[in-house]
């Protein structure tokens, strides 16, 4: 009997994967579009296992989805979204050659529109994976928030990223629940757990972005889009969770066409002023998981503390931001851990000789200052927040060198040099440094000294004297080389695969405690230096 | 007067001042003064009227009205249809005579116009942002209400196929483990500690010297580096050689007769004997031997490897038991390929596309440009370069890059008919 042979090409690799021309052939999409519902589907390309396999014996480099990812995709109705989209673009086009305004206005009327709502269900099936995905949609709306409008950019874009970002600070500031902060050179990090999910987001500095050349915005524009739908899905949620009303509300309730005025705006987007409560949702304080769990080492109790260090941080302080200092990073952490902030031109419009000021902020050298209210610079604010206490301000007064600034999220590891100034500041925060103080190397005149023994002098002579003991300390010695020995014999016995990492790790562990020496004895010369 | 009629004065010659005075013709300026005149004393001067005064715009037909076209009564119909004034007010129509059998008709229902009278504005469709909701409480599956559609297979047949229900969204995998923010490191702060900051910016700064150092390796790589070119002057000397214009034309030429000789001898290369050696009859002894030795050696050792398969025979629960440890131990190891692999895939940049991913350069700023406060910051970098990196290190987004381009490996015929056959035509010489 013949064989019957199996073709090539017909399962395994070559059937899971789809390239993208394949894709496209099959989805009747242009690149672009393509692009787009990928995005917003959330389906990424995967490299292929058998590469060879997948592209049917070719080698090239091609970009690969899943097959059954493309198969889901077609059912997709926002693709006829698209076609009519396209369609639109091209009566736009026609209508517009010939002049017809009329038309063209009834045709921007009815322009095709999607929904995203069912994606975005689709995509976070629970409101916990929303929350898991909060990083990328936060920094990038964030961003999106501070650049000026373009062909690809749109007007409404931007501000929709700029209100649900205000937003979105603002449940943070009436939930308290930002943690860290950090300000690098590219931005300022902030760090907020809601839900027991711990947020991280970057804010870029106040000032005009530079221009980027290699960057594909309509790529991040497609990203953006599915942010904001995302973005006021969560936000409601989260208003709804606290009992705030959702869109925002500031004092007296205000309805739908006031709420889209410049100036109520700019009063929300301030953050300065606290957000009104709906009257029907009880508030809770939960204050008893503390007293329940006591003052145990225990981790949870130790975040429970800290959060509850944070709500109290500010509590009762009265805070004037110069005009020079940034406002709203300020307000977010300042309004977060519960005090009250106001500048000139505020909504609160807090003035600069106002008696109730308990600190005022200022970002530059300072001649005329009053006496009931504490000076410092901005960043004693961040540094509060991250040691979770009101740190003394006296290192923070306007014109004296500030501290460094420690990054929140790094963790120190033993053996590592730590300034003393992090030291400090991780035994305030509540922390276990014991262990990495007795890892740090010590100096020489750290050393306990070896006292040397005081011979009694030897009567010249004959003479009897008293029989000694045999010494233990050469007893100890004698241990101590054996010990060596012995670790030497082990060295030995490793197999040689493992003896040359064995030594790197070695020499990499010298070289770290030597790097800490020195650090540590040029700390100490400078701080020599300083005192004489 | 007439021309060519001349009298008096104007027959003499026309240089003279005698025919100025007399001969000139000066009828036509005196009608026009007497015209002048006329026209002030009977109406006015037409010069100075304005248009309306003097023209009256004509406003009655001037030809015949144009006959109407014949037409039959069906198009007579069509065209009162079509030029009716549709504001009129329409009333029922009239009461048929005789017996009522029917309801009389209602009005008509397209008159757009009258109903926009009545008060009924059409405003266009204006996409309003709909307010948000509770997503993940409310139910979004699509419905038909029962008593449009009573079967649920045909009710899910038909939302599929309309596209308003999807089908089972496949199985999503973690795309990676990598954080979607990496937070900087503790060196970029913006007044950071300074063993930090040294530590941050030697990184940075090694990785640029690496940088230089591989680009300076591919420069050595192409450059040449011991390459002669020749220069106009020495290829001049080359050209001259041996001629009168040459500088070191007969300068000495005996000495460079006699270097070029000896160096040519030099340079004749000879080639040692070819010698044929035979092994002696000892050799050949002693190799034949060894060859006989490493036989034996080589039997025998199959030989006892023979006997100890045989003896294996004793000893299947030993060998079973190293089997089985070696099975085990493949298991394990596969185990742990598989989990390295899986690691891999979640932390490490695949090869999606073309492109090369080309790693972000860490910002930094020099030591006198850390100002150490807030208000003098120099932001360095740009997010949304993070974030792009960010996605493509996630491979959440494949890298494009430039397709390489084919070049021919065969070139195109082209026929050509050269000039010399052309000439050859039916009747031509052949020479």
């Amino acid at each position: 009997m013949k064989d019957r042979f199996k073709q090539k090409y017909t399962a395994g690799a070559a059937v899971a994967y789809m390239s993208r021309k394949q894709a496209l052939k099959k989805l009747q999409l242009t690149l672009k579009d393509f692009r787009r519902l990928c995005i917003i589907k959330g389906i990424y390309p995967h490299e292929p296992a058998h590469k060879k396999q997948a592209n049917k014996g070719s080698t090239a480099n091609k970009v690969f989805y899943y097959r059954k990812d493309i198969n889901f995709l077609a059912h997709e109705p926002i693709i006829n979204k698209f076609r009519d989209y396209k369609v639109f673009l091209r009566k736009l086009n026609h209508l517009k050659a010939k002049k017809e305004d009329e038309k063209i206005k009834k045709l921007y009327d009815n322009k095709p529109v999607y929904n995203l709502d069912t994606i975005v269900k689709e995509r976070f099936p629970t409101f916990g994976s929303a929350l898991r995905d909060m990083d990328d949609a936060l920094s990038l709306c964030f961003t999106f928030a501070m650049l000026p409008h373009t062909r690809v950019l749109k007007e409404g874009m931007i501000d929709s990223c700029r209100k649900l970002t205000a937003e979105f600070m603002h449940y943070v500031i009436e939930s308290q629940s930002l943690r860290n902060t950090f300000i690098s050179i590219k931005g300022i990090y902030y760090q907020a757990e809601v839900h027991g999910e711990k947020i991280t987001w970057v804010v870029p500095h106040e000032r005009g972005l530079p221009h980027v050349t290699d960057v594909d915005f309509t790529v991040l524009v497609t990203f953006v889009e599915f942010y904001i739908a995302m973005l006021g899905f969560v936000n409601f949620k989260l208003y709804q969770d606290i009992g705030l009303f959702y869109p925002p509300q500031i004092g007296q309730v205000v309805e739908g066409d006031e709420m889209e005025s410049e100036e109520y705006k700019e009063k929300v987007y301030s953050l300065a002023k606290p957000l009104a409560k709906r009257k029907d949702v009880e508030q809770t304080e939960d204050d008893e998981p503390l007293d329940l769990l006591g003052e145990d080492s225990d981790a949870l109790a130790q975040k429970v503390k800290e959060a509850k260090n944070i709500k109290t941080l500010f509590k009762g302080c009265v805070f004037y931001l110069n005009r020079e200092c940034p406002k709203e990073a300020l307000t977010f952490i300042i309004r977060n851990g519960g005090g009250v902030v106001g500048w000139e031109g505020a909504p609160n419009d807090l003035k600069a000789d106002s008696k109730n000021i308990t600190h005022h902020i200022v970002d530059r050298p300072m001649d005329k200052l009053e006496v009931n209210r504490l000076y410092v610079q901005p960043q004693w604010v961040f540094d509060c927040l991250n040691a979770r206490r009101k740190l003394p301000t006296e290192r923070y007064m306007p014109g004296v060198a500030l501290p460094p600034h420690f990054s929140p999220f790094t963790s120190e590891k033993a053996g590592d040099y730590i300034p003393f100034e992090r030291l400090e500041e991780l035994r305030s925060m509540g922390k276990d440094v014991s262990e990495l103080e007795a890892a740090i190397p010590k100096t020489m005149d750290e050393l306990p000294m070896r006292r040397k023994e005081v011979k009694p002098e030897k009567p010249k002579g004959i003479h009897i004297a008293v029989g000694q003991m045999h010494k233990k300390s050469k007893e100890k010695f004698h241990e101590t080389v054996e010990k060596g020995q012995e670790l030497k014999m082990r060295e030995l016995m490793i197999s040689k695969k493992h003896q040359r990492v064995y030594h790197s790790m070695k020499t990499t562990f010298k070289r770290n405690r030597n790097d800490a020496l020195k650090l540590k004895k040029k700390a100490k010369l400078v701080k020599a230096t300083a005192e004489a | 007067m007439a021309p060519g009629k001349r009298t008096g004065a104007a027959k003499g010659s026309r240089h003279n001042k005698k025919y100025w005075r007399k001969g000139t013709d000066i009828t036509d300026i005196e009608d026009a003064i007497h015209d002048r005149s006329h026209q002030a004393a009977t109406g006015g001067i037409v010069e100075d009227m304005k248009d309306e005064e003097i023209f009256v715009v004509d406003r009655l037909p001037t030809s015949k009205k144009t006959e109407e076209p014949q037409r039959t009564r069906k198009q007579q119909a069509a065209l009162e249809k079509i030029t009716r004034n549709i504001t009129q007010e329409q009333v029922s129509l009239p009461k048929p005579t005789g017996k009522v059998l029917k309801k009389p008709a209602k009005l008509p229902r397209g008159n757009a116009i009258l109903k926009l009278k009545a008060g009924v504005k059409k405003v266009a469709k204006r996409q309003e942002k709909e307010p948000k909701f509770d997503v993940w409480n409310t139910d979004l599956t699509p419905r038909i209400p029962k008593e449009k559609l009573d079967n649920p297979e045909a009710v899910e047949h038909f939302l599929k196929v309309v596209k308003k229900k999807q089908p089972k969204t496949p199985g999503k995998s973690i795309t990676t483990l990598l954080p979607a923010v990496e937070v900087a490191q503790g060196g970029a702060s913006y007044n950071p500690e300074s063993s930090e900051y040294q530590e941050y910016v030697t990184r940075i700064a090694g990785e640029e010297q690496r940088l230089i150092d591989s680009e300076e390796k591919t420069k050595r790589g192409i450059e040449p580096q011991w390459e002669k070119v020749t220069t106009e002057h020495e290829r001049f000397l080359e050209m001259a050689e041996g001629l009168r214009i040459h500088p070191n034309f007969n300068k000495n030429d005996e000495e460079t007769t006699t270097t070029v000789t000896q160096e040519g001898t030099e340079e004749t290369v000879k080639n040692g004997p070819v010698t044929c050696e035979r092994m002696t009859k000892e050799q050949k002894k002693k190799k034949a031997k060894a060859a006989g030795l490493e036989k034996d050696e080589k039997k025998r050792l199959e030989e006892k490897a023979r006997e100890q398969d045989s003896h294996n025979v004793y000893r299947t629960k030993q060998l079973h038991k190293e089997l089985d440890e070696e099975e085990k131990q493949r298991h394990v190891e596969s185990e742990a390929r598989k989990k390295k692999k899986l690691l891999n895939k979640l932390t490490k940049r695949q090869k999606l596309g073309r492109g090369a991913f080309v790693e972000a350069e860490d910002p930094f700023l020099l030591k006198e440009e850390l100002t150490g406060n807030l208000r003098q910051i120099k932001p360095q970098g740009h997010v949304l370069d993070d974030r792009m990196k960010s996605l493509q290190r996630r491979n959440m987004l494949p890298i494009g890059g430039t397709k390489a381009k084919k070049l021919k490996t065969s070139l195109k015929s082209k026929v050509v008919e050269k000039r010399s056959v052309k000439e050859v035509v039916k009747g031509s010489r052949v020479i």
